[in-house]
Order: C-alpha cells, then structure tokens, then sequence
C-alpha cells in the first residue's frame, strides 16, 4: 500500500541523510523503523507526508506519487496519512475534544475551517474516539491539564479523525515513562489488528520494537540495512545495526 | 530533547559555558570600559552625582507635599488623568491588532506573499529604533500639539515594539501546532485560526497587558510634549511653581500605574 523507491535526499552537499531508500509497507503492518542517532529515521517518515521535500525518487500511496502532487492534490492525501509527534503538538490551551476535532480540519471548507464549526456527527464520532483512547471524562479539560501519555493518546484519536490509511509516529513515546509507553504501543498495535490501519513508528528502543512490530526497517547512515518481518531479525543483525565500526 | 538526541558530550558543555563566561567578562568590560570613559569625557564626576541624590530628595518632600488647597483641583486632575488612561488604552489596543494582523502573515504556514515576511521584520525594527521623544517631536511638526500627536506617537510606538514581541513568540511557540495540523491537510488560514493564533494567544495578551501599564507611564511624558493630557497638567503646575499640584498629579499617575498593574498581574493569572 506504500512503496517507496529510490528516495534520497541531502540537506547538505556530500552528507547525504537518505540514499536510494528502497521499502514495501503493506497495509495493517505495525512497522518500526530503527536505527543509530542521526541515521535518518526522521527524514525518512518525513519524507513519506512531505513535511519534507526529498530530492529524487517515488513515494506510492493509493496509486499515487506523492512527491509530485500540486499542493491540493497533496491536502487531500495528507488527509489520509495521520501523524503522531514526540511533543504531541496539540493546542495546550483547547481542550480535548476541540483538538480530536481538529483532525477533520482538512475536510472542511475555508470558513468551516476558520471558525471551527463541525456537525453532531463529526461531534459525535470525537466522543466515540476519545472512548477508544480510554478518555472518556476528559473531553472538556484542557489539554495542558493532561500528562504526557493522556496528551499522546489525544494526538492518537485526532490522527482517526483524519480516518487515515496510515499513522506516521516519530518517537511517540520518547517522552513518556514506561507504563504509558507501553499503553499507547498497545493501542496503535490495536488499530493495526482492528482497523487496518498501517503504523509507521520510529523507535530509538530495540525491545519494545521486537514486542511490537510486524515489519522492522533498519536504516544507518542514510540506508536501509535491514528489511525484513519480524520473525526474520535476529541479534546479529541489530548488533550490527547499531554497531559504530561495521 | 535536541541536545539530547545530538549527544551534547562533557567536552562540548565545558567549551560553551567557558565561552559563554569569557563573553560575560567582556561586556562587563566593554561596559563598564565605556561608562568610565565616558564619565570622563563628560567630567561627571561620581561622587557628586551620589552625594546629589539624598538632597535632591528632601527637596522633593518639602516642596511636593501637598495640602488642604491642593485638594479642591483634583477633579480636574482627575479627569485629565482619565483622558490619558483612555489613550494609553486605546493605542496599546489599536497597535495590538494591527501587530497581530501583521504578525499573521508572518505564521510558518501562511504562504511567502513577494517577501511580506521580510517587509514586516523591517516595520518592526524601524519602528521599535526611533525613540518616543522622536516620534512626539516628529509628529508635532505635522499634527501641532493635540491629542492626535499623542495617540500616534504612542500606536507607532507600541506597534513597533509589539511587532517585535509577537514576531519572537511567533517563531517559538507555533512550528509544532502548524505542523500537526498541515498533516492534516489543513490550508494555511485553517492552520493560523485554529493552531497557531490559539497557541499564542495567551503569551500575545500578556504583552498588551504589559503594553498598556507601559503606555500610562508614557502618556505622560507625550502628554508634556505635545501639551495634552495629564503631562500636560503636570508641566504647567511644575513650570508656574505649583509644587504642591504638581506633587498630587504624580501621586495620582503612580496609583493609576500600580492599580493597573495588579489588575493585569490578576488577568494574567486567569489566562494563563
Ligand atoms: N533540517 C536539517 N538540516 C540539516 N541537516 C539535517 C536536518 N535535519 C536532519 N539533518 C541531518 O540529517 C541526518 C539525519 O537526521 P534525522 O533524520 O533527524 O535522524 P534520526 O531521526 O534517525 O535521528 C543527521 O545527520 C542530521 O544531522
Ligand atoms: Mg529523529
């Protein structure tokens, strides 16, 4: 369901951060992408929404190149990749439910958009969501109220509010304590069961990586040096992975 | 979370907060160089200047306390006082929206319109490096001395240096908010109204809040430039050697000051 072939990009001349990426994403996948400080996770997970422009190569989505999208054509498909983040970027002083409604900015007309006006339905199905993310009795408490894992599971529920194909987390629980770590694995792994839906992770932590994914991409210096399911990866191969010398 | 991922080792730290120290002892040196220096040049010399200052304020005590007579102008005082609040007020407000007008374009998501971003930046240091006395004496040239003189030179004023303010918040505070909702597929205005300007906000209100007390202390001074308003009192009591009027006009302007500053202390408190 995404291919992506041939990626590169640099940022600066003679240091490229991604070459020639090469990997297949099926849909309903829990895939983690591993790898060194500095490898290239971000700019590759980046890369797949276009919050960062690479420099050659293909990123197929539902019959698509992203990577040559005009800007609208681009708005629609953003709609259907969902994104978590490290830092949760929600609007800390909205409250739950109004940042869950924010997912559905993208499908809203200008002013709709502007003056935030949803329907009962889209309401409705915020409510449902935010009982999804076991938060139900937090929907009108602002979000700066909440703690780290409480703020990543709102993030969670305003990505399906985009009704998304797929959900790009990069480190999404970096800044979380281990309990609430495992909690929003467990619940992006449910939605990879349940839904469908595929999960794309960056990970800096090989064993929560190995409970959790289908599919581990590991990338170092810019290149992917495993691909394989889970069930293909062995220690060696991670050693190697994170290995300064090799 | 940066410095962390990028390993800032021991080593790195040691050089910057060395670095960082040798700055310090530089400016101290640069600064207190030329103060010194300058002093010379002035032949001001310091221990005057301090010896100065405790006479000075048994002057002040003596000549600007007032007394029962005092009191029968205060009405006047009173209401020229109020005049001066509402244009304190009302410019500080004005310039509010013209910074946050201007400072929207400025939002990391709004599209690069023929280098409006630029165009903003170079208002709000223009504005911000000419100093109010410049501007009221500028703006005599051209209005005369009345309340339209005053007010501008304090909206130009308070614009440049929200301008400024606005801009920094701006830059810090709403990369990560556009962020997650471009992912979206929001547009650009969606992004400000909803994102960006709900973020900022509160940090925004806080300096018009700030903007506000500082334009009363302001006011004054414009006042006796442009020869309205409670400056204006104050100048004429103080020119014709009513100490005692003039003392009670100060008086009045520093509780008004105070007030306002703890009304928006309060404010604050709720917002934030
Ligand atoms: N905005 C940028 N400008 C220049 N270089 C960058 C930028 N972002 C990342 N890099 C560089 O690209 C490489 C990959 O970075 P990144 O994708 O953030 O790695 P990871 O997420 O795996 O830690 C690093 O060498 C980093 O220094
Ligand atoms: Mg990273």
């Amino acid at each position: 369901m995404l291919e992506i072939k041939h990626l590169n990009k640099t940022y600066k001349a003679g240091r490229p951060a991604l070459k020639d990426i090469n990997v297949s994403i099926g849909k309903g996948q829990f895939v983690v992408i591993l790898g060194p400080s500095g490898a290239g996770k971000t700019t590759l997970l980046r890369s797949i929404n276009q919050l960062i422009t690479s420099d050659s190569g293909e990123i197929d989505f539902e019959d698509q190149n992203l990577r040559v999208l005009n800007k609208q054509q681009l708005r629609q498909k953003r709609q259907r990749i969902g994104m978590i983040f490290q830092n949760y970027n929600l609007v800390e002083r909205l409250t739950v439910i109004e940042n869950v409604l924010h997912g559905r900015l993208g499908q809203k007309n200008l002013w709709q958009g502007m003056f935030g006006v949803f329907s009962q339905t889209e309401k409705q199905e915020a409510l449902r969501l935010l009982q999804e993310v076991d938060l139900q009795g937090f929907e009108l408490k602002n979000c700066s109220d909440l703690s780290g894992g409480q703020k990543q599971r709102v993030g969670i529920a305003r990505a399906l509010m985009q009704h998304p194909q797929i959900i790009l987390c990069d480190e999404p629980v970096a800044s979380l304590d281990p309990a609430s770590s495992v909690m929003v694995l467990d619940l992006l792994k449910k939605l990879t069961v349940e839904k469908g839906i595929t999960c794309i992770v960056n990970l800096h932590q090989v064993d929560l990586a190995l409970d959790y994914a289908d599919q581990i991409i590991g990338i170092k210096a810019g290149a992917v040096q495993i691909n394989e399911p889970k069930s293909q990866v062995d220690k060696a191969m991670l050693q190697a992975l994170y290995d300064k010398e090799s | 979370m940066k410095s962390l991922e990028n390993g800032l080792n021991y080593q790195d730290l040691q050089t910057q907060l060395r670095q960082k120290r040798h700055k310090q002892f530089w400016t101290l040196l640069v600064v207190g160089g030329s103060y010194l220096a300058l002093s010379w040049l002035l032949h001001f010399s310091n221990t005057i200047g301090i010896w100065a200052i405790p006479k000075s304020f048994s002057w002040l005590f003596i000549n600007f306390v007032p007394h029962a007579q005092t009191m029968q102008t205060l009405p006047d005082i009173l209401s020229k006082l109020l005049a001066t609040i509402g244009l304190a007020i009302s410019s500080a407000f004005i310039a509010a929206i013209f910074a946050i007008g201007l400072v929207s374009f400025c939002a990391p998501v709004m599209p690069h319109y023929l280098g409006v971003k630029r165009v903003v930046r170079l208002i709000a240091s223009f504005l911000r490096n000419i100093p109010l006395v410049a501007w009221s004496m500028l703006l005599l040239f051209t209005f005369k001395q009345n309340d339209l003189t005053g007010f501008l030179a304090l909206f130009l004023m308070s614009l440049g240096f929200l301008l400024r303010a606005f801009l920094e918040i701006m830059e810090d505070e709403s990369s990560q908010i556009a962020e997650a909702l471009q992912v979206t597929g929001a547009g650009g205005l969606v992004i400000l109204c909803r994102g960006v300007l709900p973020t900022v906000m509160p940090q925004f209100v806080s300096w018009i809040l700030y903007m506000i007390e500082n334009n009363i202390r302001d006011a004054t001074l414009v006042g006796i430039l442009t020869g309205t308003g409670i400056g204006f009192v104050f100048d004429s009591y103080f020119k014709s050697l009513r100490y005692d009027l003039a003392g009670i006009t100060v008086l009045c302007i520093i509780v008004v000051v105070i007030a306002l500053e703890n009304i928006s202390a309060q404010l604050r408190r709720v917002i934030a």
